[in-house]
């Protein structure tokens, strides 16, 4: 019996090296392959840290064009590292030290506000030709390209430094058998439209608004970029102290205060722990949720392919600044690192990266294709004008962010929404605190 | 002879120095060092740090959520602390009898110690706390306690509470078996004979039992304050706003300031890598200071056994 185990053990371990000693030799039939039609004229090696683990499906679309691409060239040999979202705090360091990293992948706006020194300036790879012929500043959705112009502008540069993709925008999602049945013809514009519109809901028995714990504030933030206009939401955050001592800020608070009194957010909003909200949303428990366009994708299995998805701009609001184009659209990026020797051959991939097979594969996935060409999912398909439409860029929350944002003003703001503290209480403390931090 | 066994000593010591000096010395001292300056990255180029005396520190000490931070600190300290010790003694006590089952008793308190606390976070407040159809929910519902079928434990009134539960329950397992193994090695002749002199089982817990594990719960307590000052996993994933001031303590405080606090979403925060220091210093500080305090009250008075 003894025997017969060491037996079976013997003959597993050498399966195993017969498995180790596989890729080498596989690895060798390349490089013969390589060295008989290596005509594409680019050579060497690129290092590629990607955000994604590599079980993640936008992995699995990167994997394939870059297979595409080192199957076209096959002198450049592709190292990918699937560093997950870590890659933002690892690639700084990494490429300070002289390590090699040629691509990486992040949400670029983390990389502007960091570092900007680790992004080499790609202006000209938008005026290359992409695979499909046309310049890639044809081929990439033009509020992408903005978008990075401007987190450039904002960080002292010009020109483009990143190719953002899988983009996502915020808007209103509402379930329109809903609206139907409340008899809300025309989506709401102006926030005393959506104000109508969600006491008809509520007349009709229906939920209004629901949302997360994650993304409650987010109405809040962008009432505020809509009241005093997105860039004096920026300068308040960024100087702090006395800044927020605005009567904008209590306007926003006080129309918080009012939907809250009207009971316009769901009871559940309370004890919401993403994605609970987004989940009611989708069970067709409340009509409405203001989330970014990657809600349709999580939410995709409880919605079903038939679920009334609409979509709305975030509406203007009563002497506000801001405009109904004012939106935003984010994603993540491609990045070259500012030390790489290989630009060519970089180039090369990026162009199989925003390619349309590359993309149409993430559109398959439910993420939202980079390019003009290709189409948004269905379940945010009304987002796509949104983002054609847009004017300004408004950062994530309106740029609401940083310490004392999330550690005092979030928390008030969340309190004047479930109706636990008034408009004028919560903007006494706000402003009393504010002039305290430092 | 004497000379050789110095120089084997050295060859064996040098590498664990080395390890200790490179990753543990090093980078504490840059991290003071770095506490008197601001800088806009962790990775920024030292030529472009801007010197700035002991403002980092004064700064910290104005900062509001620094100091919340430190209640919350304090909190999780003694009333987490006492929570934890009293439960954990009270398995230890339970489980040391042998009966049937008592080791798979022991298995299954010690078992949340294994999980990583973000699954535990995520069972806890996705599938016990969850106000539709969470465990507490549905199981006082079905007992007809609706007081506590109601508690909006997801709530952010609740949010300090709620993770507190969590984490004992978690912790409390570690501390039993401290305890427990503690516990096999009094000698049972003690017991023995102080039951030949009719005393009862909680006369010989008061008399016996905690005496002989005064040094045991002092290394315990150590355990605890250390964990405690250094609370950081379980406030960064419990509430998705880690700076949210019910659930924020100072370890969150300073990751934030260090590496910016980019959310689910994309916002990105300025950093104040300086800032961040000052905080981990202060950090460092206290729990030299508690560890120090810890050992000058748990000195007296030892027995030998």
């Amino acid at each position: 019996m003894k025997k017969a185990l060491s037996l079976a053990l013997a003959a597993a371990m050498t399966m195993g090296l017969a498995a180790c000693g596989a890729p080498s030799s596989t690895a060798s039939n390349a490089n013969s392959a390589a060295s008989n039609n290596g005509d594409s004229g680019l050579s060497g090696t690129i290092v590629y840290w990607s955000m994604w683990q590599e079980m993640e499906p936008q992995a699995e679309a990167i994997k394939h064009a870059i297979e595409a691409f080192e199957k076209d060239n096959p002198n450049v040999t592709v190292e990918v590292e699937w560093q997950g979202r870590g890659v933002k705090d690892l690639v700084g360091p990494a490429i300070a030290s002289g390590q090699q990293v040629d691509i990486f992948e992040s949400d670029p706006n983390n990389i502007y506000k960091s570092d900007p020194s680790l992004m080499l300036d790609i202006s000209d790879f938008y005026e290359e030709e992409g695979l499909n012929g046309k310049p890639e500043k044809e081929n990439i959705m033009g509020a992408l390209i903005q978008w990075d112009t401007d987190m450039g502008q904002k960080a002292g540069l010009s020109g483009n430094h990143s190719i953002p993709y899988a983009p996502y925008t915020m808007s209103w999602y509402y379930n329109k058998d809903m609206f139907a049945d409340a008899g809300i013809t025309e989506v709401p514009q102006t926030w005393e439209e959506l104000d109508e519109a969600c006491a008809k809901l509520k007349a009709k028995g229906y939920e209004p608004i629901v949302t997360d714990d994650a993304y409650m504030d987010m109405m809040f933030d962008y009432y505020l970029a809509r009241e005093i206009g997105p860039d004096a939401v920026l300068d308040m955050v960024d100087k702090g102290g006395d800044a927020y001592n605005n009567e904008g800020l209590l306007n926003a608070l006080k129309a918080m205060e009012d939907f809250a009194s009207k009971g316009y957010f769901a009871e559940s909003c309370k004890t919401n722990k993403y994605p609970s909200g987004q989940q009611q949303f989708a069970r067709k428990e409340a009509a409405m949720y203001f989330n970014a366009s990657f809600m349709a994708s999580e939410n995709a299995e409880t919605a079903g392919p038939d679920f009334p998805y609409g979509h709305f701009a975030y509406p203007t609001v009563p002497g506000g600044v801001g405009a109904i184009t004012e939106n935003t659209v984010g994603g993540q990026a491609f990045m070259v690192g500012s030390k790489t020797e290989n630009k060519e051959a970089v180039y090369a991939l990026l162009h199989y990266l925003v390619g349309d097979d590359c993309q149409s594969e993430m559109l398959g996935m439910g993420l939202v294709p980079c390019t003009n060409d290709l189409d948004w999912p269905a379940a945010v398909q009304e987002q796509k004008p949104i983002v054609a439409g847009m004017t300004k860029n408004i950062d994530w929350a309106a740029g609401i962010a940083g310490d004392f944002c999330d550690g005092v003003l979030k928390p008030h703001v969340t309190k004047v929404m479930l109706g636990e503290e008034t408009a004028q209480q919560a903007f006494d403390t706000i402003v009393a605190e504010a002039a305290n931090y430092q | 002879m004497k000379k050789q066994e110095r120089n084997m000593l050295l060859k064996f010591v040098l590498p664990v120095v080395a390890v200790f000096l490179i990753f543990f010395v090093y980078p504490s001292l840059r991290t003071i060092y770095m506490s008197f300056y601001k800088m806009g990255s962790l990775s920024m180029d030292p030529a472009e740090w801007e010197f700035a005396g002991f403002s980092n520190y004064v700064d910290m000490f104005k900062n509001p959520l620094f100091v919340k931070s430190w209640v919350n600190v304090l909190k999780i300290a003694v009333i987490g602390g006492a929570a934890v010790f009293i439960i954990a003694l009270f398995f230890a006590v339970t489980l040391s009898a042998k009966f049937k089952g008592s080791k798979v008793m022991r298995a299954i308190v010690y078992l949340p110690n294994i999980i990583t606390p973000v699954a535990m976070v995520t069972m806890w407040n996705q599938y016990i706390y969850n106000n539709e159809y969470g465990l507490f929910h549905e199981l006082f519902s079905f007992l007809h306690l609706d007081a506590l079928a109601d508690i909006p434990w997801t709530s952010s009134e609740w949010a300090f509470r709620s993770m507190m539960v969590a984490f004992c329950f978690g912790s409390v397992g570690y501390y039993m078996i401290i305890y427990l193994s503690a516990m096999e090695k009094i000698p049972a002749d003690y017991y023995d004979y102080a039951a030949l002199e009719g005393a009862s089982k909680f006369y010989m817990f008061r008399r016996i039992t905690m005496p002989l594990l005064r040094d045991t719960t002092r290394t315990a307590v150590t355990f605890w304050m250390m964990g405690a000052i250094n609370f950081f996993l379980w406030s960064r994933v419990f509430n998705v706003n880690p700076l949210a001031p019910e659930t924020m303590v100072p370890a969150n405080l300073m990751f934030n300031m260090v590496f910016g606090g980019s959310t689910s979403g994309g916002s990105v925060t300025k950093m104040n890598v300086g800032g961040g220091c000052a905080v981990g210093v202060f950090l460092c500080v206290a729990v030299v200071v508690v560890f120090s305090i810890i050992n000058f009250l748990g000195n007296k008075d030892r027995y030998e056994y």
